[in-house]
């Protein structure tokens, strides 16, 4: 159970952010990108420049966001398609890192110990680290914001058509958008960071293929490639799914090369299960092959 | 006509919308009274959904002036639109499928408490008001406010959003090209509920104008071509008169 919430944390504290955007009508491959580059900020000015643990955190996060920022404002204010914008700050910010930590990992040195601890060490008297029980309230607190706020509302709204709907009834889309693209950099930078608090380092590498793993982690969770449907809590399943799987890998045996492959198949048929009942619920309008 | 002396819920004053050298709308005026349904007819090209965009505020003209009950607006987007009052359904931008009905209804203007800054919804009281409004024009066929958008049919989708229009006190409704044409029934039930709301009804089907509108107003190449009053022409009258008005135009110069 603990090595499944070890497992779990990151691609599922990863997915929060990227479940309400894509609610919300778009997508972020930068992600695994900010998620090394929240660690190598905090890491690099607190070796650097000596700077607090704390100070280290806020400014690893303020840049993370920003970088959501900058993701956001291109796709909306000048209208380039949130699947390139991120894809291209998926290379600036890697080209980043590795100017930063220049192929070496940066260490998490805490002289008392605190601040590492609440963000990163196991809960006192049980397995849980702590990463996972952060994934698990924020994902409460961003499920019930979607579910029962009026910014959840305008994120699902804001998800159909490119927010043709949202915007005619006089939602305020891009502002919405934006700032679902800034929740989704904060969250994966604040990801990097708690598992840089439980590793003791981080490096260019953390979080390679989180980004897809992430959309995996989603589209195994019922959310909606095209927006405007889906649920935070089914992506933290979809990640305690992969998590399980595996852990379920190791414990019988089976070599970790064949993980990767197992997601994929994974997400085929929970699209393909999706789709169907879909379909079902529809009375069967949509054609397929069977029907 | 009586509602012609009263002021107008909304007043294109001779508006023109230009990209560039065309002309998409040319001098155009029009006035919808209180509780008048006026017809927006026209070919493919003529300027009608310049019109509604111009009214629901996606654009502004370039010269002439809107007026919302005599008083001149300008529109920087469509949410200062619907604060003026004017609730615009499109023929396909009307309705989220995946979202609840009552959350439909209320989009944009949920109804909340503010708890920490966080705007909480009021959804008992939003799906009660919004199991009312859907009773009051006839969708029996509703089972709860809770079910999605998609469950409904075309002509229910219209109507949906029309209960949202009556709802929120709008001034004008404007119906863009609805796909699903209101049947007889549905369509006497909106215009009982409407009373004082000035409607707009855009539609290139004549068939579906003329029984539904006191006004019919045909447009061509961007300029109001001819204002026809309820009863004056038949359905193919009204469509010799689209095709005469623009032969004419065009003999003008266009």
């Amino acid at each position: 159970m603990s090595s499944v919430a070890a497992l779990t944390s990151s691609v599922g504290m990863v997915s929060l952010g990227v479940t309400a955007l894509m609610i919300s009508g778009e997508f972020d491959l930068s992600v695994s990108a900010t998620f090394a580059l929240g660690p190598a900020i905090m890491g690099w000015l607190m070796r650097e420049w000596g700077w607090h643990i704390l100070a280290g955190l806020f400014a690893g996060l303020a840049i993370v966001a920003l970088i959501g920022l900058i993701n956001g404002l291109i796709t909306t204010y000048i209208g380039v398609p949130s699947f390139i914008v991120t894809l291209g700050m998926l290379f600036a910010v890697t080209s980043w890192n590795r100017i930063i930590l220049g192929g070496f990992p940066v260490d998490l040195i805490e002289e008392e110990g605190t601040v590492k601890k609440i963000l990163g060490a196991d809960i006192p008297g049980s397995p849980i680290a702590a990463p996972f029980a952060w994934m698990v309230g924020i994902g409460i607190i961003l499920a019930f914001v979607l579910w029962r706020t009026q910014y959840g509302n305008w994120t699902y709204a804001a998800g159909k058509y490119g927010g043709g709907v949202a915007r005619a009834m006089g939602v305020p889309v891009l502002r919405v958008k934006l700032t679902n693209f800034v929740l989704a950099g904060l969250l994966a930078g604040l990801a990097g960071i708690l598992q840089f608090a439980d590793f003791g380092s981080s490096s260019v590498a953390s979080g390679i293929d989180i980004n897809l793993l992430a959309i995996v982690a989603v589209v195994v969770g019922g959310t909606s490639l095209f927006g405007a449907k889906g649920t935070v809590i089914g992506s933290m399943l979809g990640a305690i799914i992969l998590g399980s799987l595996k852990v379920g890998l190791i414990v019988i045996k089976v070599p970790s090369e064949y993980y990767l492959g197992l997601v994929g198949v994974l997400l085929v048929v929970s699209a393909g299960l999706n789709a169907r009942v879909e379909a079902l619920r529809r009375g069967g309008t949509t054609s397929t092959l069977f029907g | 006509m009586s509602t012609e002396t009263a002021t107008p819920v909304v007043e294109l004053a001779n508006v023109t919308r230009r990209y560039g050298k065309n002309y998409a709308v040319r001098d155009a005026s029009l006035a919808i009274h209180p509780g008048e349904v006026v017809g927006l007819v026209g070919d493919n090209g003529a300027g009608k959904s310049t019109i509604v965009k111009m009214i629901s505020g996606y654009i502004e003209p370039t010269a002439g002036t809107i007026k919302v009950q005599g008083k001149p607006v300008r529109f920087g987007s469509p949410r200062q639109a619907r604060a003026a009052g004017i609730e615009t359904v499109y023929q396909d931008l009307a309705i989220v499928d995946e979202m609840a009905l009552w959350r439909n209804f209320f989009l944009g203007q949920e109804l909340h408490r503010n708890l920490l800054g966080i705007r909480y919804l009021r959804v008992k009281e939003m799906a009660r008001i919004c199991d009312e409004h859907l009773a009051e024009v006839g969708l029996t066929s509703v089972e709860s406010s809770h079910q999605t958008a998609a469950t409904l049919s075309g002509g229910e989708r219209q109507s949906l959003a029309i209960s949202r229009a009556i709802h929120f006190d709008s001034q004008l409704l404007v119906l863009d090209e609805p796909v699903a044409a209101l049947s007889v029934r549905e369509t006497r039930r909106v215009l009982e509920a409407i009373e004082d709301l000035g409607v707009l009804y855009i539609d290139h089907n004549m068939d579906h104008v003329l029984p539904a509108a006191d006004r019919i107003v045909i447009m061509h190449r961007g300029t109001i071509s001819r204002v026809v009053q309820k009863g004056d022409l038949t359905v193919d009258e009204l469509s010799d008169a689209v095709a005469e008005s623009g032969t004419a135009a065009a003999d003008n110069g266009g």
